[in-house]
């Protein structure tokens, strides 16, 4: 749940327990004000009733609203209750309130009832109790919203600098420069982030520097030994068991280096150590590896149909054009059948390398993962498509990887 | 044919030395910057073997320093990096050739000669073995005067061969030599034979001799017979 939602969620259900208790209160203490005010009312009138009795000897009675009786001699009380009478215009029950007093004057006792109607005082609570409860809504309504708009532009800052921290890639190779907010919390988190980010993008840089260096170190040893076993292959002092021997070591030296070097390829195309120079014409690249790869292919008797008449110019270096190119087609002759076909087409800036095949890969999701080899008993390395993979990430290049109608196909968005 | 060597790696540099040695050049070593410097200043080489990382310099300073002294030694890049930066440095400031570690001594061989067609025969070099004549040039072979028509492959494979006569070529070497180490073709092996039994039939038929010996399991061997 969003943070914002969150917290009008929960302003919202304690506005409407706040907004309910407040009523309730409101409520009891608004009836008893009023019960109190009524009392008070008829407490007056009774007062102004015995004064008139006492002085102009004069007994009122308006029914139902003050009825005077006299009683016999009885004991001086007075009290509120409440009942229930008969309107005679509208024959309707009424409810009322009274206030019953005994009283004596003038030697004679009287029994002293004051009513008033408790419909104008009901009327007058829920007018009241209304307003202020109209007067709540409309306030919690503006303070939600009020509040909701607040906090949406104290967010915002964060939210914008959240979307750049989901965008980081460790390849872009520069810490997160996260926009200064003005509030300290924020500015605290984007330090934390900034010094973070600097962190794991220098251990990520050692790494491939130490990676770099390491298969570098390993090429000088390499020639040392190959070309010893070279020099033990071609000396005499060796016997065909030992010339073996000799043989099948010098073959996984051979092996390790090719390793070594694709290793080292991936390395510094991932490290961004060639300059995207030169705007590279793909048709040229493919016409001048054709004519490299003429030979293999009419050797394998491989039929080869191109369609190149759109050409696509894409600003990168030179090498890793060649590199993509190369990995591309030889993959595609590699990976044939005896007299299959290999299709490249340049169509609307999408290039397609595809190549005849029997059967749907196992494991296509895997294709260009480093060492993945369809046939675990292949010669090949197994970094070919990676390298390939890994240009294109690099230059923003989308390649994916298709099987239809007998055809494993290539298709990169240049 | 005198050679200086100039690789900080002992091993290499001996193993080096002893085959180039072998193909009948003269052979001088350092295994250093300074060491270097000194025999460039003193003697004159045909070609210069130049390794980029030295102890106590680069390998760029000493090949400018050897352009200016004698600007007709020829001059060959061997470098631990495979960078594109550096071998178009190199090529700029006078060198003939970039070969990258690690490198089969047959190709090395195979690159001083070339270099030292280029230097020595000033555009008209021409490669001679037995009844074989080949002109660089412009790609000509001829076999008892008659003129073969080889692919490019099969043309690049004939000049590896003479270049590396006598000696056993593994089948690692020629494949990289005529398909560069960033091929990772699974069966280039088999590409090789299909190549050398085409130039085979092609010199027979003009009546050459078959010097392409098979040693099985290895490789190729071109031997005069």
């Amino acid at each position: 749940m969003k943070l914002l939602n969150k917290i009008n969620i929960r302003y919202f259900l304690f506005s409407v327990t706040l907004l309910i208790l407040l009523g309730i209160a409101i409520n009891f203490v608004l009836f008893y004000i009023i019960s109190e005010e009524l009392d008070e009312k008829l407490l007056h009138i009774q007062k102004r009733i015995t004064a008139q009795i006492k002085n102009e000897n004069q007994v009122p009675v308006i029914k139902p609203y003050i009825e005077v009786v006299e009683v016999a001699d009885r004991q001086e009380q007075s009290y509120f209750s409440d009942t229930i009478i008969e309107n005679l215009h509208e024959k309707e029950m009424e409810e009322f309130r009274q206030l019953i007093s005994i009283k004596t004057i003038n030697g004679k006792t009287f029994k002293i009832i004051v009513r008033e109607s408790k419909l104008e005082s009901d009327e007058l609570f829920e007018s009241i109790a209304l307003i202020i409860f109209l007067t709540f809504i409309v306030l919690v309504f503006i303070l939600f919203v009020v509040n909701s708009r607040i906090a949406k532009s104290v967010w915002l800052p964060f939210y914008n600098n959240l979307k750049r921290v989901k965008k980081f890639s460790l390849n872009d190779l520069s810490p997160l420069h996260l926009k200064p907010t003005g509030i300290k919390e924020f500015n605290e988190l984007n330090k934390v982030i900034f010094s973070l980010t600097e962190k794991v993008i220098s251990d990520y840089k050692s790494i491939k520097q130490f990676s770099e260096n390491a298969s570098h170190e390993i090429q000088t040893p390499l020639t040392i030994i190959s070309a010893k076993l070279e020099s033990l292959i071609n000396g005499n002092g060796l016997n065909t068991e030992q010339l073996e021997k000799v043989k099948s070591i010098y073959s996984s030296v051979h092996r390790l280096s090719r390793l070594n070097k694709s290793l080292l390829l991936l390395t510094k195309i991932e490290n961004k150590q060639f300059r995207d120079d030169e705007e590279i014409s793909i048709r040229k690249v493919i016409e001048e590896k054709l004519i490299e790869f003429q030979e293999l292919i009419s050797l394998k008797n491989l039929q080869l149909e191109t369609n190149l008449n759109e050409d696509i110019s894409k600003v990168m270096s030179p090498l890793l054009a060649d590199f993509l190119v190369n990995n591309l087609i030889s993959n595609s002759i590699n990976h044939n059948k005896e007299k299959g076909k290999i299709k490249i087409e340049i169509k609307e800036r999408q290039l397609s390398i595809s190549n005849s095949g029997d059967t749907l890969l196992s494991n296509s999701g895997n294709i260009f993962n480093r060492f993945y080899k369809e046939n675990p008993s292949s010669k090949s390395v197994g970094l070919g498509l990676a390298i390939v993979k890994k240009i294109c990430d690099t230059h923003n290049i989308k390649i994916t990887y298709s099987f239809k109608e007998n055809m494993h196909c290539f298709m990169l968005d240049l | 044919m005198k050679i200086l060597i100039i690789e900080d790696e002992l091993d290499l540099l001996q193993e080096i030395k002893e085959f180039l040695e072998k193909e009948g050049f003269v052979c001088e070593t350092a295994h250093d910057y300074l060491s270097a410097d000194e025999k460039i200043w003193i003697y004159h080489y045909d070609i210069a073997i130049v390794d980029i990382t030295l102890p106590g310099g680069s390998g760029l300073q000493l090949i400018e320093k050897l352009k200016q002294i004698h600007p007709d030694t020829g001059i060959l890049i061997v470098s631990a990096k495979n960078s594109l930066h550096d071998k178009l440095t190199g090529l700029d400031i006078g060198a003939d050739d970039y070969i990258t570690k690690p490198f089969h001594l047959a190709e090395l061989n195979s690159r001083i000669k070339s270099v030292l067609r280029r230097r020595k025969f000033e555009g008209a070099p021409v490669i001679v073995f037995n009844e074989i004549i080949v002109q660089p040039e412009d790609g000509s072979v001829k076999v008892n005067n008659t003129k073969l028509i080889l692919t490019k492959k099969e043309y690049e494979l004939l000049i590896f061969f003479i270049a590396n006569k006598n000696r056993l070529l593994t089948k690692e070497s020629i494949a990289e030599h005529l398909w560069g180490d960033n091929i990772d073709l699974a069966d280039n092996f088999d590409f090789i034979y299909t190549h050398i039994n085409n130039l085979r039939k092609k010199i027979s038929k003009c009546s050459g001799n078959n010097y392409i010996q098979t040693v099985y399991g290895m490789g190729y061997k071109f031997t005069d017979l």
